[in-house]
């Protein structure tokens, strides 16, 4: 009764809607709540087994993680000790000594030691090489004439050094010159003199007369 | 077929015993009701058979806590709303898109979803209910197909009658609007 009250509201409020048969559209696959139940109880055994622990079916005893540290530790301090059973009835002292205060005053002795070695090192000045700008076009300027006057004097000095080429043709001339030519050129001048003039045939007949054929024909 | 009762489930579930039986029992009364009241708010058939599941193991799982200060049915329908609601906000946050929008996917689904056999009436309806706020489209849900009374959605979603008759009637309004300007069209 109270239904029918709550929906005639509405449907005199909509009669369109109202008119509507109230139908389900939506279509499930076949069988599917048959099968439905068993998905469910899978589900909930699945999420059953990721909410167990890891370590599910073993049970350790009260407080067992809370101790395992200190007894590892006892047990490894014990192990040591055992192994080397010579050592364990051994007295605890080391069996040497010290000088009296010695590590009372070896605190100040290494922190004395430290400290001086720790002295602030003097830093060097730094000066900048250019320090402005008219020292370096000064020095390139020097630079460029140090250059120019020492490729100067290079030129100069080759040029005193090389022989020139009409030098050379002349030297080379003399070498080639018979020594005679050159003896009677020098003579020649000589021979202005008219008491010292001999004519070609007496030169001839001389030449002739004091050398074989054989001397003459080796000299030319 | 008589359905059981829901005490009787739930004093076979308070026995260790019985408590599997019990629960299958209860599977049994409700899982055709929780299927339908998730599948229309999630439209797409693998989402509602994800979160039914979902439903029942939350269900398997506290209902040894469960007091009887509700109904039983009730609030297994709390549960699965609470579940659908969820659900679709995840959807948009990981979308990262508004809530119409999300409206807008869920329609697409409608439209693409091979388990619809509705006529051309029964798919503009249900794009008009696509086109409702959450929170409407769950009352009207609930009153047009569950056919529950404002007290028992009272006390599924803790809100009060009187704001659920205004939030049913909006709805309707908006449907017949939307429906009538519909044909019109057409």
């Amino acid at each position: 009764m109270k239904a029918d009250e709550e929906n005639n509201e509405w449907k005199a409020e909509a009669p369109h809607l109202a008119n509507l048969p109230v139908e389900n559209p939506f279509l499930v696959p076949e069988n599917y709540f048959d099968t439905l139940p068993d998905a469910i109880t899978n589900s909930i055994y699945v999420s059953g087994l990721k909410d167990v622990d890891a370590g599910s079916g073993y049970s350790v005893p009260d407080q067992y993680f809370s101790s395992l540290k200190d007894r590892i530790l006892a047990q490894t301090t014990e192990e040591e000790f055992n192994a080397e059973g010579v050592l364990k009835n051994l007295p605890s002292s080391t069996g040497f000594n010290t000088p009296d205060q010695y590590f009372q005053k070896l605190q100040s002795k290494i922190l004395a030691q430290t400290t001086e070695e720790a002295a602030p090192v003097k830093q060097s000045k730094i000066i900048r090489l250019w320090h402005s700008g008219l020292l370096k076009y000064a020095s390139a300027a020097c630079f460029v004439l140090v250059a120019a006057f020492g490729f100067y004097l290079n030129q100069q000095s080759y040029k005193s050094a090389a022989p020139t080429a009409a030098e050379i043709a002349n030297e080379q001339m003399l070498y080639d010159m018979d020594e005679q030519d050159i003896i009677d050129h020098v003579e020649g001048d000589a021979a202005d003199d008219p008491k010292d003039k001999a004519t070609n045939a007496e030169l001839e007949t001389y030449i002739l007369s004091h050398y074989s054929q054989s001397e003459l024909s080796s000299e030319l | 077929m008589k359905q059981v009762e829901d005490d009787d489930i739930l004093e076979k579930f308070s026995n260790e015993s019985t408590r599997n039986e019990a629960f299958n029992l209860l599977i049994s009364k409700y899982q055709e009701k929780i299927y339908w009241h998730v599948r229309r708010l999630v439209i797409d058939h693998d989402d509602a058979d994800d979160l039914v599941q979902e439903v029942f193991i939350k269900v398997w799982k506290s209902l040894a806590k469960f007091r009887n200060d509700s109904k039983l049915y009730t609030w297994i329908y709390r549960i699965a709303t609470n579940e659908c609601i969820t659900f679709l906000n995840k959807k948009k946050q990981r979308n990262q898109t508004p809530l119409d929008e999300v409206s807008d996917e869920l329609s697409e689904s409608l439209v693409a979803s091979s388990y619809f056999n509705g006529d051309k009436i029964q798919m503009k309806l249900q794009q008009a209910l696509l086109t409702l706020p959450e929170k409407q489209r769950l009352i009207f849900n609930m009153k047009y197909y569950d056919d529950l009374k404002y007290d028992e959605i009272s006390a599924i979603l803790g809100t009060s009658v009187g704001a659920l008759k205004a939030s049913f009637h909006i709805a309707v309004k908006k449907i017949e609007v939307f429906m009538l300007n519909d044909e019109i069209t057409h």
